[in-house]
Order: structure tokens, then C-alpha cells, then sequence
């Protein structure tokens, strides 16, 4: 991304042309939507709470508790406090949330069945869909934007071999194929880490068909032309000046492919086939809690209340972007 | 004439994406670390000579590429392979499940075109006011929850707090009233009926909601058509411009998008008939793989890349027929 905006800013439009199209310009008109705003309010919040939860480890302040201790340090296994693990006998587990007569403040949100504070891990689960989001769209982006330039700068039979692996790739369901490479490549251990790479793969082809047909366009414009007879080698114009000039639209389908990213991140744990346990994953919290939904009905709601509203906030900060950077919605 | 040509060209066209299909599935299976019987048998302590029994049974130690070869001669003939946890073959099972997931994805459809078609209309012709707005809020909630994630709240109200719908199971019609021990028919279709209520209203959401979207900005672009206007000019009243003028227009993406989310709609599937307890081929998956029964999860993959390419196949046919301005690709 870091590439694209300074290649912009340096080689772009002339000044009275970037006023329009700038990133200033943009941010501009994404502030003036009420929706966009309230997106990138939301989005902002979400990212805030995930880089807290990176700084503090047991959040003790918020949780107010000896137990909410415990669930911190079972929250991220990289944190581990064995000395605040209670006792069998003092887990508090099914607690209702605080609203509820039976709840108690020491838990605003109650606590799941090993007695950890509900709201701590939903508030680490933050952290966890977030940077799964990001990274996941990341490896799409970066690799369905070297797999469209390439495709629709040089054509002929490289672009045919190379959407026709697309359009392959595009037959299978995402989900399914994900979670077959997640089995195959795993050998039957499902993690985290092979379901953001999974899912990252998967949305290559999506990326690389819009980046090439915006390429298409790109390739034809008279300063390829000018780059190419000034014995500019095809590598560089691709990197210098095809891609960053069709940046736009994978831009703005990146920010909002990262909530369909958290979606199908959430499905895959809730399958089994995302972040393991004890990791305080929404998807997986809803799996555990999917056993209780007679005996706690709050464990199914939490988690699933924090997925919509954080793909909420990336979708209206996503729809937001495109209007504010696609001029023909704008009548 | 040109439609039937069509039809074949598409089919035709179809012919390596499924065979890339496949290519894809075989690689995947064939990246597993390790020699897959080991893995299958999961740790169990068995003798050497019982691993190279198996392997030459299912020609595991010949090389990839006539491996893949017998594969694809067997796929021809409509083999898919043997399930080994099952012991019955990966056909056979494959057939059985796909019925409910076809009735599920199809259920879900009917549901997602039924409600968002109207409101998406509804949206468009009143732009810009209170029902409009209310309308993009409910697109905007339906593209924003996890499919499961409605199936479950659907459960805790309708089947557990109000124990109005069952939370689990389906009830397949094609087996007749007397499997279930219902009195008739009428009986069955109700129960039928009853028992898809949820899955379908959880796995259609995703659908209506981005349906809608769609429908309503086609109909915001059709109805400032000229047609539109000269039809005003012509004072054909305002019902009628919508029924047939706009409307039909502005349903030929629908039909496209239709196609293209089957993709969503198939993925979606396996996790609602987790969520449902439904015996579907999202649930045969979600089995295969526990036992990392391979030639069951190749199966599978195969059977559900092929319905998404036929659904699309057949869609982009029916635009073909709908639309008379699509020229069947003769002069691309």
C-alpha cells in the first residue's frame, strides 16, 4: 500500500488533478458521508481495542476480577501466568452478564464454561479477527495484484494461462476449497496461520481479475507508451507506473474484502478449522458455546454481536470509499 | 437455433474448468505431509505390510500422474472413488447427500429472490426516503452476519425459547409420507416445510441481502432510462412503466449475480447444515475430513465444483433466452 501512495504522490497527476483524485480528496469526501464516517469510526475503534489488547496482556483494569486474570492469561497463550490459574474448585464457569439477576459486575458479559470473563475474550477475539482480516486480504491483494498486472500488461498467452488458473481456482466454492487446502496442507492439524494463508490464496484470483481489467485500460495510455520508448524495462513500468496508476478499485474492493475475509475467517473457526483453543477466536467461541445454547444463551450471542459489527464498520467504510473514489455513483 | 448453439459453446467451454477442477483437488489432496494411509489410520499401530497392502490397493505407490490418469478414467465412467472409513463407494454416497443440499441451496434461493426482488423495488421507487433507508440498513446487517451465526439466533428463538421449529434435521419429501409415519401428504409438505423454515432464512440472508442491493440500483439506473421517459411522455401510467419497462430491464443481472453467489450459497451450505444437523454433503465433508477419508473429500470438492459450474452455466443460458440482445458470443 505504502508503495502505491508515494509512487502516486511522486510520479501521479499534475497538482490541479491530484486536488480531485488525492488521497486528501478522498478522505475528504469519505468524512462527508455520514455512513463512510460511522465505518471508519467503527473500524478505527476495532483496531484501537486489538492494539490494546497487544499492549496489555490481562487487562485487569477492565475486568475487575481474580478469575478475569486467568482468562487473560488463557486468552494468548504467549502469556502465561500459571500462578493465576485458580483452583478447580473456584471456576465460576456460565455466569450470566451483568443486566442478567444472577450476573455480578466482575463480569459485564458473564463467563463461559471454564469460568473465563467473556468480555476479556471478546475483546482479544478483536485482536485476533483483525489482524486475521488484514493479513489474509494482504496476500490476496499483493498476490492477485502481481498476477493481474502481469495477466493484462503482457496478454497473449500469459494472460490466457494465467485466467484460466483464475477461473479454475473461482469454480470451486471459496469455503470448501479453503478448507481443503486448511486439511491437505496441514495433514489433518488445522491452525490459524494455514487458514489466513488458505484464505489469502483463494482470494488471489478475485484481486488479479480486477487489477487486470483496470490494466487493460492502464496499458494503453500514452505514458506506457513514453515509458516503453524510453527503453524502460517491462518490470518497471509494471511496478512503477501499470500498478500503481490501477491502484483504485483493488483498493477500495481490498477494504472491502477484508469484513468477507473475518467472515469466512469466523466460519472456518467455527468449523474447527480456524484458531484453536484456548486462542479467543468469535468463531470459535461460538463453536464452544454452540453446546450451550440451552443452559447459556449468552455464549452464542456475544460473540457473534462483536463479527457483525466489525464487518459492519469495514463494509460501510468500504461502501463509503467507493463512492467517494467511483465518480459515476456520485449523482 | 443460436440458443441451442449457444447452450453447446458454454458446455463445451465448461469442459476444462472441470477437468482444472479436478487438477486443483488432486494437488491439494496430494500436498498432505507424510504418507496418506498413516494419516488416514491416524496413529493406530499397524505393520508395514498392511500400509503396502493398502497403498497398492488404491495404487498409492505409483507415481502422481498415473495416479491422477486412473482417476480421471474412473471419473469418466462416473466412479469417484471408494470410501474407506464408509466402505461403500464415494458415488454412492455423494448422490445421497447431494439432495439435500440441492433442496437447502435451492430453498434458500426461492427466499432470497422472493424477498429482496419487492423490497429492492420498493428501495428504488422510493429513493432517498424513510423506507429506503430502513431497507439499505437491513442489506447492509444481512451482508455483515455470519450465516451460522443467523442460524443459531434463529434456533434460540423459534426452536428453543419459543419451540415453534424444529432446530434440527430435515424432512425429505422424496421419501414419501409412510417414512415418517405421516398420515398423507399434506401432512409431509407441512413438515417439510417446517423443518426448512430456518436453515433456509439463515443460509438466504447473505442472498436477499446482496439481491437487493443490486436489485435496487438496477432499478434506480433502469427507471432514469429514456424508455422510461418516453414511456412518461406518453403518460403510460407509472404501474406499468415499472411492470414492464423497468422491471424486466433490470432483472438481467439479477439472473447473473444469481449464478455467481451459487459459490457463496454452496460454501455456505457446509456450515449450516453443521449449525441444522442436516445430512447434506457440507455435513459428508465436515465427516470425510475427520477421518481424512481422501478419496471421499476429493469426491465431494469434485461434485460441488461441478453444481456451481452447471448452476452457472445454467444461468448465463437463461440470460441468453431472457435477453434478446445477447448474441450468444457469435460475433465476439
Amino acid at each position: 500500500m505504502a508503495i502505491g501512495e508515494s509512487q502516486l504522490d511522486s510520479d501521479g497527476p499534475s497538482e490541479d488533478v491530484d486536488a480531485q483524485f488525492g488521497w486528501r480528496y478522498t478522505f475528504g469526501k469519505v468524512m462527508q458521508d455520514t455512513t463512510a464516517r460511522w465505518g471508519l469510526y467503527v473500524v478505527a475503534f476495532v483496531l484501537l481495542v486489538s492494539a490494546y489488547t497487544l499492549i496489555d496482556s490481562n487487562l485487569s483494569r477492565l475486568t475487575f476480577g481474580a478469575v478475569s486474570d486467568f482468562a487473560a492469561a488463557e486468552a494468548l497463550p504467549i502469556f502465561e501466568h500459571p500462578e493465576r490459574i485458580p483452583p478447580p474448585g473456584e471456576i465460576d464457569g456460565n455466569v450470566p452478564p451483568a443486566f442478567h439477576p444472577d450476573g455480578t459486575l466482575s463480569h459485564p458479559l458473564g463467563t463461559d464454561p471454564d469460568g473465563r470473563d467473556y468480555f476479556t475474550r471478546i475483546v482479544y477475539g478483536a485482536q485476533v479477527s483483525v489482524s486475521v482480516g488484514i493479513v489474509s486480504t494482504m496476500i490476496g491483494f499483493v498476490g492477485g495484484t502481481i498476477i493481474g498486472a502481469v495477466s493484462g500488461f503482457y496478454g497473449g498467452r500469459v494472460d490466457d494461462i494465467l485466467m484460466r488458473i483464475v477461473e479454475i481456482i473461482y469454480a470451486i466454492p471459496p469455503l470448501i476449497l479453503i478448507i481443503v487446502f486448511i486439511v491437505f496442507v496441514s495433514g489433518g492439524t488445522p491452525d490459524i496461520r494455514y487458514a489466513v494463508i488458505g484464505v489469502g490464496i483463494t482470494f488471489i484470483p478475485i484481486f488479479a481479475r480486477i487489477i487486470r481489467s483496470e490494466v487493460l485500460s492502464v496499458r494503453e495510455m500514452d505514458y506506457i507508451e513514453a515509458a516503453r520508448a524510453s527503453g524502460v524495462k517491462n518490470r518497471n513500468i509494471i511496478l512503477r507506473h501499470v500498478i500503481p496508476n490501477s491502484f483504485a478499485p483493488v483498493l477500495v474492493y481490498a477494504s472491502l474484502q477484508i469484513g468477507v475475509t473475518i467472515l469466512v475467517v469466523a466460519g472456518l473457526s467455527f468449523l474447527g478449522f480456524g484458531a484453536q483453543p484456548p486462542t479467543p477466536d468469535w468463531g470459535q467461541m461460538l463453536n464452544v458455546s454452540h453446546g450451550y445454547m440451552h443452559s447459556n444463551v449468552w455464549l452464542s450471542i456475544w460473540p457473534g454481536v462483536a463479527i457483525l459489527v466489525t464487518i459492519m464498520g469495514f463494509n460501510l467504510f468500504g461502501d463509503g470509499l467507493q463512492d467517494a473514489l467511483d465518480p459515476r455513483i456520485n449523482d | 437455433m443460436g440458443l441451442l448453439r449457444y447452450t453447446i459453446g458454454r458446455l463445451i467451454q465448461a469442459i476444462p474448468v472441470l477437468i482444472g477442477i479436478t487438477v486443483i483437488t488432486f494437488i491439494l489432496a496430494n500436498l498432505a505431509p507424510g504418507d496418506p494411509v498413516r494419516l488416514m489410520l491416524q496413529g493406530q499401530e499397524v505393520d508395514q505390510e498392511l500400509i503396502e497392502r493398502v497403498e497398492q490397493q488404491y495404487g498409492l505407490d505409483r507415481p502422481i500422474h498415473e495416479r491422477y490418469a486412473t482417476y480421471m478414467i474412473n471419473l469418466l465412467q462416473g466412479d469417484l472413488g471408494y470410501s474407506i472409513h464408509r466402505d461403500r463407494p464415494v458415488t454412492d454416497l455423494v448422490i445421497q447427500r447431494s439432495g439435500p443440499t440441492l433442496m437447502l441451496v435451492l430453498s434458500a434461493y426461492a427466499f432470497a429472490l422472493a424477498t429482496a426482488i419487492p423490497l429492492g423495488i420498493l428501495a428504488a421507487t422510493r429513493r432517498n426516503e424513510p423506507t429506503d433507508h430502513i431497507s439499505r440498513i437491513v442489506a447492509l446487517i444481512g451482508v455483515s452476519t455470519p450465516s451460522f451465526w443467523i442460524g443459531i439466533m434463529l434456533i434460540l428463538v423459534f426452536a428453543i425459547q419459543l419451540g415453534v421449529l424444529p432446530s434440527s434435521g430435515l424432512v425429505y419429501p422424496w421419501w414419501g409420507p409412510d417414512h415418517y409415519g405421516y398420515s398423507g401428504y399434506p401432512e409431509l409438505i407441512y413438515q417439510t416445510i417446517r423443518h426448512l423454515l430456518l436453515p433456509m432464512i439463515a443460509l438466504g440472508t447473505l442472498q436477499m441481502a446482496t439481491l437487493m442491493r443490486v436489485e435496487r440500483t438496477q432499478m434506480i439506473e433502469s427507471l432514469q432510462g429514456e424508455y422510461v421517459k418516453l414511456a412518461r411522455a406518453y403518460g403510460v401510467p407509472e404501474r406499468t412503466i415499472l411492470r414492464k419497462h423497468a422491471f424486466q430491464v433490470a432483472q438481467l443481472p439479477i439472473i447473473t449475480i444469481v449464478g455467481l453467489n451459487l459459490s457463496t450459497a454452496l460454501g455456505g451450505a457446509v456450515l449450516i447444515e453443521y449449525v441444522f444437523n442436516i445430512n447434506g454433503l457440507g455435513r459428508l465433508l465436515l465427516e470425510a475430513i475427520i477421518g481424512l477419508d481422501y478419496q471421499l473429500i476429493m469426491g465431494i470438492t469434485v461434485v460441488i465444483g461441478t453444481m456451481f459450474v452447471v448452476g452457472v452455466i445454467i444461468t448465463d443460458i437463461s440470460y441468453a433466452y431472457v435477453d434478446p440482445r445477447v448474441t450468444y458470443g457469435d460475433r465476439d
